[in-house]
């Protein structure tokens, strides 16, 4: 009964039905046909949602898009220029540096791409980059945006997962600095072996005005993840405090802001999140049915038979999650499929936090690769290239990114050293 | 009305951080030193009081309609996620047959939906939320009221790929 439920949903999902609403027809044909009273679906739709928890993933986008309209993202380019511009394939370690200042202050890719690919990709084609490459990197160093806290994804996996959203967030960090390491040092083979430009000679002096024009900006990023992380505030709360000092500093510090920019990206912020938490009530309908059926262990059972090893198992699980990642959306897998695998993580004593880890850099992959690459299709959209033509980029720096998965994958505490 | 949902339920989650770090500590410890500050203590203090003890509670039910009601909106504009890359390689009439046949379901569901929370509501929505005298089925009342939004939404969102598929062939 339960696979057959599954084996239903799959098949709505491939006629395009909406995700959250193919969860949510699912639950109720199986609760129907197991005679349950369906009164349950509005419940659990109720209350998978009604978490204050989850308030966090509204109040991290809206910062993000507060961010994002205001001349932040200029000041963060500046200090990023003084800071690596005097390396070879300058504006290409600029973009990557960026985006992980940006990542401190957003907690989405998408977002971060959009952003970036219309600031980046002109300016890097006017110093003789060719535009597939510029996009290839906009496109990669965006992904930081889920591994860097703060991140969406993380709030989501420590919401379904039962996990704490601090202790995620601190684990992103460090594998969210090898990452950015590693598309540094893809970039500048690159630019060793095709000759791209420096951007600007290093200056103190330049350095420390570009750092002094920073400063208040990157207050923010210290302000929410300081404030998370020393204890002082929960996820939502830290979100709340972000919104806030963007606001006070877009608003009232530098007039970037007025009443109606903020009105349009609050909505957009409203219909960004409920794409989010209808998957959410969704699953929570069809979660507690298949939960019921024990169809996780089931998995967990059947994926853990293939082999003993760990090493293998290990794979498994990754190849599994790129997979899942190039078919469907980050919030969706995460919602959706890792309740599953949970077990068979559990089964391996792999630490959850280690495990979320593991999960959004899969993920973050799967936004780079076809057919769904949000990311990159992002980046194609903005910058009118065709994924074809960045992908003869791109697929160096996604090797970049599987190298750091496997670091991180067989070595935990390149996750958990901070914790 | 979600803009306005998500601004009240955020601004609950902000002062509750204000009232915890200025008003119960940076306040407070003022009007120890300061006897002049105590009234003006003791009136913020009850005022926020009296909101915050909430904070925990009603954000999350708040969330709810912002979910809900931004469902409305996503479908009234760009969407909801979804796997289109097998539907978009279809030719125009099967791709319009599946449209219908989608339209159709999730109009279905959405009718179950809007029975089964008024249900909802008339069974458990009497009951008062833990930190206020609120009954929850003023929350749980997006429901019904996303379930017609969203089935009026999915008819329009049907009629314009319907017109859009007959311009293209």
């Amino acid at each position: 009964m339960a696979w057959l439920v599954i084996a239903l949903l799959l098949l709505l999902i491939l006629i395009g039905m909406p995700i959250g609403f193919a969860l949510m027809i699912a639950a109720a044909i199986a609760m129907a046909l197991s005679g349950i009273d369906l009164i349950l679906a509005p419940i659990q739709m109720f209350s998978g949602v009604n978490k204050v928890v989850l308030l966090a993933i509204p109040l991290f986008i809206f910062m993000g898009e507060l961010m994002g309209a205001t001349s932040i993202s200029d000041r963060i380019i500046g200090l990023a220029r003084a800071l690596v511009g005097w390396m070879r394939g300058g504006l290409a370690h600029v973009n990557v540096v960026t985006s992980m200042f940006m990542a401190e202050m957003s907690g989405s890719a998408v977002a971060d791409a959009a952003v970036m690919s219309k600031i980046f990709v002109p300016s890097m084609e006017k110093q003789g980059y060719p535009k597939p490459f510029s996009a290839a990197v906009t496109a990669t160093s965006a992904t930081l945006g889920i591994i860097i806290p703060p991140s969406i994804p993380m709030v989501l996996y420590g919401v379904t997962t039962n996990t704490s959203i601090k202790d995620l967030f601190i684990a992103g960090i460090i594998p969210g600095l090898l990452l950015g390491g590693a598309f540094m040092v893809t970039s500048y083979i690159f630019a060793r072996r095709k000759g791209y430009p420096v951007d600007e000679r290093f200056q103190p002096s330049r350095l420390g005005s570009a750092f002094a024009s920073a400063f208040v900006p990157l207050l923010i990023p210290v302000l929410v993840v300081g404030g998370l992380i020393g204890g002082f505030v929960t996820p939502t709360e830290a979100a709340a405090v972000g919104v806030v000092a963007a606001l006070i500093f877009g608003w009232a510090m530098r007039g970037d802001l007025n009443t109606a920019k903020v009105y349009r990206l609050a909505s957009v912020t409203v219909r960004q999140t409920s794409v989010v938490m209808m998957i959410i009530a969704g699953s929570a309908v069809l979660g507690q049915f298949l939960a019921n059926e024990q169809i996780p262990q089931k998995i967990a059972e059947g994926l853990g038979g293939l082999t003993d090893s760990f090493v293998l198992r290990m794979l498994l699980i990754n190849v599994f999650l790129l997979l899942l990642g190039m078919f469907l959306h980050a919030s969706a897998a995460i919602i959706v499929v890792v309740p599953m695998l949970l077990p068979l993580a559990q089964e391996m004593n792999i630490d959850p936090v280690h495990f979320g880890v593991i999960v959004c850099l899969n993920l973050g992959i799967g936004q780079q690769t076809p057919p769904v690459a949000s990311v990159l299709l992002t980046v194609c959209s903005a910058t009118g290239l065709k994924i074809e033509q960045v992908m003869g980029y791109c697929k160096w720096f996604i090797l970049a990114m599987f190298v750091v998965l496997m670091i991180v994958s067989f070595w935990p505490q390149s996750a958990l050293l901070l914790l | 009305m979600a803009v306005l949902t998500f601004a009240v339920s955020s601004s609950f989650v902000c002062l509750n951080v204000l009232n915890r770090y200025l008003v119960l500590g940076l306040f407070r410890d003022l009007a120890k030193d300061y006897e002049g500050l105590r009234p003006a203590y003791f009136a913020v203090r009850d005022a926020l009081g009296g909101i915050v003890v909430t904070a925990d509670e009603v954000p999350g039910l708040l969330l709810v309609w912002v979910a809900f009601l931004g469902a409305y909106l996503a479908m009234r504009r760009e969407g909801h996620i979804a796997f289109d890359l097998f539907v978009n390689s279809l030719a125009p009439r099967p791709r319009l047959a599946l449209a219908a046949l989608r339209t159709l379901l999730i109009g279905g569901f959405l009718l179950l939906l809007l029975w089964q929370s008024i249900r909802m509501i008339m069974v458990s929505g009497g009951t008062e939320i833990e930190t206020a005298t609120i009954a929850q089925g003023w929350f749980m009342l997006i429901l019904p009221i996303s379930a017609v939004l969203l089935l009026v939404a999915v008819i329009v969102r049907f009629l314009e790929t319907s017109t859009a598929s007959t311009a293209e062939k």
